[in-house]
């Protein structure tokens, strides 16, 4: 059995940065079988797996086949003690081993650790919030929210991990800033439900996919800009009309 | 009596994308209002050069800087007006005091070091808010009528990107022809450019004497009188309120929050013009009469 990696590339095709799907391949061929089964999900042969990382990287000039060769021998004694089609568990995962093996220290920042740890915990908020309000319990639906709300600060001090990360964010923290303490409604928590697991699938998404997941979660009766962005927009605009009345006079 | 069809202006457009709170939910409230609402390509062409240009030249600017205080002193240089930066400062100052009383804290700052500083998450706040502002304005623009009308073929829809300094760029924000599309379509209307530049004549003084209308009227005039005629980018801007005038169906309202300027030019080809305010005082959905 062999460790390869999957479709290397689609990875250069990806501008700036980009997601790293690991995995291990049953039958040698490159990722040819590795298929996504749901959000975090991602089928390998007959093993499924829980592929949890995601960073950045330069994948035009990293050499995935040397990097492999180096670790070959190692890969092959750790990756053989799995039968395929035997269920996979937190002892016989091969993404352990992998994560072992690739995604040394110095690729992870510490930043993304802990942003993937806290968008987990927040997803989790969220999930029971969403399920409170549906069984019509609205004040512990908020504490819910409230208890996601303080993780906010913590995760934009993460927004090294992408520049669409901090965006998101950002529009989350000012959107729910702007509802000046309001219990969310079931449509606005179904919507940051969205919204979390979207960075989580992508914690460095496309400036563009950032866009298109704020402008969704901004439909749901969020208001995203913040105050100080409306003060500044102002004083640029008076920049003109203060020109203006300059020539007027 | 309003009309069930809306043709809707650069102002409101600008106010349902980048403006906020109340301005923001007036637009967006008028526009649900009417059955059918229809944006001029027109109306698209000058929202990015203008308005979303400000929103555009603030990130530059703040990329520049590197710092909100330095932000508002370049934009404030030389500023003769300085009643009018007190709302401004006062809405930016809301914004840091949240920042420090609730954005971080002694923790976090001892974990993340500058990434938890204050300054630096205010300053990174805005900055990621003003690049995803401009993006997503631009998304929107044919997302907030019903259709978008009347195309220009001189212009193109280019989404903003990003030049290798990371600064924002809008371009092209302007037609790419020294003959605009609307010319045959203005010599076929010259009827019509007539009673404009009467209507202009008309003015009272004040009104007469604005830059934009003394632009406006020098154009017209010269469709109206040479056979040959050329329009420039820059005449085609000027035109502005003219040009919805002129072109929004007679089964239709001028949907705008300039009203003032709006209404003699409307009035004199036997349109209409009405504001989110008066749409809002009725009460029901405007269908077809």
């Amino acid at each position: 059995m062999l460790i390869r990696d999957n479709e290397t590339a689609n990875y250069s095709e990806v501008k700036g940065s980009t997601h790293l799907f690991k995995s291990v391949d049953s039958e040698i061929e490159t990722g040819s079988n590795v298929k996504q089964t749901s959000e975090s999900n991602y089928r390998i042969g007959k093993i499924t797996a829980r592929i949890p990382f995601v960073f950045e990287h330069d994948f035009k000039s990293w050499n995935i086949e040397d990097d492999l060769s180096d670790n070959r021998d190692t890969l092959k004694s750790e990756a053989k003690d799995i039968p395929t089609g035997e269920k996979l568990t937190s002892k016989n995962n091969p993404v352990k081993t992998i994560r072992n093996l690739y995604f040394q220290d110095e690729f992870i920042t510490p930043e993304l650790r802990t942003g993937i740890n806290l968008l987990e915990i927040s997803q989790n908020y969220i999930t029971k919030s969403l399920e409170s309000i549906q069984h019509r319990k609205r004040k512990e639906s908020d504490e819910f929210i409230m208890q996601f709300k303080a993780f906010l600060p913590e995760l934009f001090c993460c927004r090294t991990i992408s520049e669409s990360f901090g965006a998101v964010i950002n529009a989350i923290q000012n959107a729910l800033s702007n509802m000046k303490g309001c219990p969310l409604s079931e449509k606005q928590i179904v919507a940051l439900h969205e919204i979390i697991t979207g960075l989580l699938r992508e914690p460095a998404m496309s400036f563009e996919k950032a866009v298109d997941y704020v402008s969704k979660f901004e439909d749901a009766d969020f208001e995203v800009e913040s105050v100080g962005v409306e003060g500044l927009l102002k004083l640029t605009e008076i920049m003109d009309e203060d020109e203006t009345e300059l020539i007027n006079d | 009596m309003i009309k069930s069809k809306a043709f809707v202006d650069t102002a409101i457009l600008t106010n349902r994308l980048i403006k906020f709170r109340e301005e923001k939910k007036e637009a967006k409230d008028a526009l649900a209002k009417y059955e059918i609402t229809e944006l001029p390509v027109y109306a698209i062409k000058e929202f990015k050069a203008g308005p979303l240009d400000y929103v555009k030249y603030l990130y530059n600017k703040l990329l520049e800087t590197e710092s909100i205080g330095l932000t508002i002193i370049a934009l404030t240089n030389n500023f003769r007006q300085k009643n009018k930066q007190a709302t401004s400062l006062k809405l930016i100052g809301e914004l840091l005091e949240e920042v420090k009383t609730s954005r971080t804290n002694s923790n976090l700052k001892a974990k993340y070091g500058r990434l938890a500083d204050e300054e630096s998450i205010s300053y990174d706040s805005v900055k990621l808010e003003t690049k995803l502002l401009v993006y997503k304005a631009w998304k929107k623009r044919r997302t907030v009528t019903t259709t978008v009308v009347q195309p220009l073929s001189c212009y193109h829809e280019k989404a903003p990107c990003e030049e290798k300094n990371g600064q924002l760029s809008l371009k092209p924000n302007k037609c790419e022809t020294d003959n605009c599309c609307l010319t045959e379509k203005l010599k076929d209307k010259r009827f019509d450019v007539t009673k404009l530049k009467v209507a202009i004549d008309k003015l009272e003084s004040a009104l007469k004497t604005k830059p934009e209308n003394v632009k406006r009227q020098k154009i017209l005039r010269e469709i109206n009188s040479k056979s040959n005629v050329k329009i420039s980018n820059s005449d085609c801007r000027n035109l502005g309120d003219a040009v919805f005038a002129l072109f929004c169906p007679v089964d239709a309202d001028i949907l705008t929050t300039n009203i003032k300027d709006h209404k003699p030019l409307a009035n004199a080809l036997g349109k209409t013009v009405v504001s989110p305010q008066q749409i809002l005082g009725n009460t029901t959905k405007l269908t077809k009469i």
